[in-house]
């Protein structure tokens, strides 16, 4: 794929929800591209479906309306096998809140997707303590994700959703619920990783601090309300 | 696979009634004052027993576990492989009570006067109705698996 192609294509995006009064659209058609090494901000505030927007490119959801391309392949018009496959070889999530497997310590957390992908030990074993290594999360490789602060959680979701080198990382709000403290270490951290993975990474964020870091913004408009329920 | 580590606390339930329910219909089946109606009675109550206790156990520990499920799946962990991993463990479940509660009951009605009926078939049967059973109630609890919405499982 050369430079000028787009990883991720959104062609007249909308998605419908029922909620307990009314119905609302949103993205209302949105469209868009996004380049491969780009670092694109999904930006506005609480509410707009900027969490939606990633779970459908990420296959997670379907739209109501439109169409996902990401790196050249139509991700709506996949069954969930197909999709799910294509995730696991394609695309790093990073989900609001960490989203760690409690049971099992960061080492394993972090091997997680080699594993799924049936990668050789060796190589699981050499690329997780390198991703760990980076992360400066060696020293609590063998520590189960309860004993962690809240930003070394985030830290090993980042490395978790990196530790298989995906084209396309989808990042949801990766500083959100954290502290000020927390901010500024993973801040540095994730233009760090904007610099070193050679993918293109979507990060949903209501920061604009953050967005700032980005080479460029997708805004999301507010939902529309399309019906009202009677009282 | 990684969602199981040692056997869950309703995992050692649903061994502990199969194992109950089996043996008891090892005793009652072997015994001389069983008449073929009760003996029926006694193998129908084995198969919905078990099967009920195996459907509701693998359904709360589905449930439990549904958030462990929702984020392998959006790491790439396909359908087949999760349920895959869920009727292996229904297996092992369905054949430690099984083994144990053939045991149990074979050595309470070998030793009891009242068991004269004892036999290889008493014992066979048993055995394949509480594995069936307890197989049956599993699989059809781990259905669940399949209609997991991973993008609403995450969000909450």
């Amino acid at each position: 794929m050369t430079r000028s192609e787009p990883v991720l294509r959104l062609d007249n995006l909308t998605k419908t929800f029922e909620t307990d009064c009314g119905k609302i659209s949103l993205f209302n058609g949105l469209s868009t591209e996004v380049m491969e090494g780009d670092f694109a901000a999904v930006v506005g505030p609480t509410g707009v479906g900027k969490t939606t927007l990633l779970n459908i490119i990420a296959g997670l959801e379907r739209p109501d309306q439109g169409t996902v391309t990401a790196l050249g392949q139509d991700v709506t018009a996949m069954d969930d096998n197909t999709v799910t496959e294509f995730r696991g070889r394609n695309i790093g999530l990073v989900f609001q809140g960490s989203q760690l497997l409690p049971g099992m310590n960061v080492f394993q957390n972090v091997e997680l997707p080699l594993v799924i992908r049936k990668t050789e030990e060796s190589e699981r074993k050499r690329k997780t303590e390198e991703i760990l290594e980076f992360f400066g999360l060696t020293r609590k490789s063998s520590v189960l994700p309860a004993a962690l602060s809240v930003g070394e959680r985030r830290k090993a979701a980042i490395a978790r959703a990196l530790v298989t080198e995906p084209p396309l990382l989808l990042m949801d709000e990766p500083t959100g619920g954290l502290d000020a403290p927390a901010v500024n270490i993973l801040t540095p951290l994730l233009r760090g990783i904007h610099f070193l993975h050679k993918g293109t990474i979507l990060m949903a964020t209501n920061s604009l601090n953050l967005a700032k870091m980005a080479s460029r913004e997708i805004p999301i408009m507010r939902p529309k309300l399309l019906m009202t329920c009677q009282s | 696979m990684y969602l199981f580590s040692s056997l869950s606390r309703l995992e050692l339930l649903a061994i502990a009634e199969s194992t109950v329910a089996t043996a008891a219909a090892v005793i009652l089946g072997s015994s001389y004052s069983m008449s073929w109606f009760s003996l029926a009675l006694s193998i129908g109550g084995l198969f919905l027993g078990v099967f009920l206790v195996a459907m509701f156990t693998i359904s709360l520990q589905i449930t439990m576990k549904r958030r462990e499920v929702a984020i392998l799946r959006a790491l790439g962990a396909t359908r087949s492989s999760l349920l895959r991993a869920f009727l292996l463990r229904i297996v092992l479940i369905a054949v430690m009570g099984c083994l144990a509660g053939t045991m149990i009951g074979y050595c309470v009605a070998f030793f009891n006067a009242e068991c004269s009926l004892l036999s290889l078939e008493i014992v066979g049967l048993s055995s394949i109705i509480s594995l069936l059973s307890s197989f049956c109630g599993g699989a059809s609890a781990v259905k669940r698996v399949l209609d997991l919405k991973v993008g609403e499982v995450l969000r909450q």
